[in-house]
C-alpha cells in the first residue's frame, strides 16, 4: 500500500502496539466474502428447490411419472463424474499449499476435463428429451398433465442453472491455471484456489440434492 | 491458520471420497434394497443426500477446521433457508383447509 497513508495500529492481548502494514493477504476476509457469495447461491438454488418441493407435494404422482422418463444411467454417471472432479479440485488446493505447482495444475486440468465430460453428457441428456419433443412450451409438453409440465420446466431450469455454474467454474479454472503459470498464486497466496474449491463444492452440493429429487423419485411407486 | 490447515491431507480427502462414493452407490441401490412409497423413497434419498452434504461441508469445504465464525454464519444461512421451507410447507399442506376458530 501507499507509505504516505496514516499508519493504523492493532493491539494484542498484552496491550502491545503493532502497526498494520498490509491488508492484501487477508485470507480470512477473502474467504468470508466468498462464503457470503455462496449464501446467495444457496438462496438461488434453495428457492428453486422450494418451488420443486411445493409442486412435488401437490402433483406427486405426475412428478414420479415424469421422473421415470429421465435417463438414470446418464444422470448417475454425471453424479459420479462430479464427485470425482470435486476430489481432484480439493487435491489441487493441497498441492498449491505444498507449493507443488505442476501437480496442482495437472489436477485442475483433470477437473476441467471431467467438467467438460459432465457437460457433454448433459447435452446428450437434454437432446434426448428435446428429440422426444419435450422442451419448455413445446406442443408435446403442453399436452401433458400440469404436474409433468411443471416437472420438466423445473428440470430444464435447475439443471440449466447448474450447467451454467459448471461453465463459469471451467472459466475460473482456466483463469487460475493462467495465474499459476504467471506465478501469481503460490503456497503463500492461494486463497483464490481455496475459494474456487469452495465454489466447486457448492456446485457439487446442488447436484447432491438435485439428483435424488429429479431422477430417483421415479422408484417411489404411486402412493 | 497454518496449524489447522495441516490436518487437511490427501489421505483425509481420499477417505471422505471413498465414503462419498459408497453413499452415492447407496443412492442408486436404495430402491432395490428397500422399495417404498413416494414419501418413503424421498425421505431415504434425502437422508443419504444430507449425510453427503454434511461430509462435503465439514471436510471438503473445511468447515470442521475453520474458525467458529464460519460455522455460525453457515448455520445461520441454513436456518434462514429452513424458515422459508417451513413457512412454504405450512402453505402447501394447509392451503385448502379452513380454520375458523370461532365456529363450533
Amino acid at each position: 500500500m501507499n507509505d504516505s497513508q496514516t499508519p493504523e495500529f492493532v493491539y494484542d492481548k498484552e496491550g502491545k502496539k503493532h502497526e498494520v502494514v498490509d491488508f492484501n493477504n487477508d485470507n480470512t476476509g477473502s474467504k468470508l466474502g466468498f462464503w457470503l457469495f455462496l449464501f446467495t447461491e444457496l438462496m438461488l438454488f434453495g428457492a428453486m428447490f422450494l418451488v420443486f418441493c411445493f409442486y412435488f407435494f401437490r402433483h406427486g404422482s405426475d412428478f414420479v411419472h415424469a421422473s421415470g422418463s429421465l435417463n438414470l444411467i446418464l444422470g448417475g454417471t454425471n453424479t459420479l463424474i462430479l464427485l470425482i472432479s470435486t476430489y481432484f479440485m480439493g487435491i489441487s488446493l493441497l498441492h498449491v499449499k505444498e507449493n507443488k505447482i505442476e501437480k496442482a495444475k495437472k489436477t485442475i486440468y483433470i477437473t476441467i476435463f471431467l467438467s467438460i465430460v459432465f457437460l457433454v453428457i448433459k447435452y446428450f441428456e437434454w437432446m434426448a428429451e428435446i428429440n422426444h419433443g419435450i422442451y419448455p412450451d413445446s406442443e408435446v409438453l403442453n399436452a401433458l398433465s400440469k404436474g409433468e409440465i411443471l416437472f420438466f420446466g423445473l428440470y430444464f431450469t435447475m439443471t440449466g442453472f447448474h450447467g451454467l455454474h459448471i461453465i463459469v467454474g471451467i472459466i475460473v479454472m482456466i483463469w487460475v491455471i493462467k495465474l499459476l503459470n504467471q506465478q501469481k498464486i503460490s503456497s503463500e497466496k492461494y486463497v483464490l484456489v481455496e475459494n474456487l474449491a469452495l465454489y466447486w463444492d457448492i456446485v457439487h452440493l446442488v447436484w447432491v440434492f438435485l439428483f435424488p429429487l429429479f431422477y430417483m423419485i421415479s422408484f417411489g411407486g404411486v402412493s | 491458520m497454518s496449524i489447522v490447515t495441516n490436518k487437511m491431507t490427501v489421505q483425509m480427502y481420499f477417505k471422505i471420497f471413498v465414503v462419498l462414493i459408497i453413499l452415492t452407490l447407496l443412492t442408486f441401490a436404495q430402491p432395490y434394497i428397500i422399495s417404498g412409497t413416494i414419501s418413503q423413497t424421498v425421505i431415504m434419498q434425502l437422508f443419504i443426500a444430507t449425510i453427503k452434504a454434511v461430509l462435503i461441508g465439514s471436510y471438503y469445504m473445511h468447515l470442521k477446521y475453520e474458525a467458529p465464525l464460519f460455522r455460525y454464519i453457515v448455520l445461520m444461512a441454513l436456518v434462514t433457508l429452513t424458515i422459508f421451507f417451513v413457512i412454504t410447507a405450512t402453505d402447501a399442506i394447509f392451503r385448502n383447509e379452513t380454520f375458523d376458530l370461532f365456529q363450533k
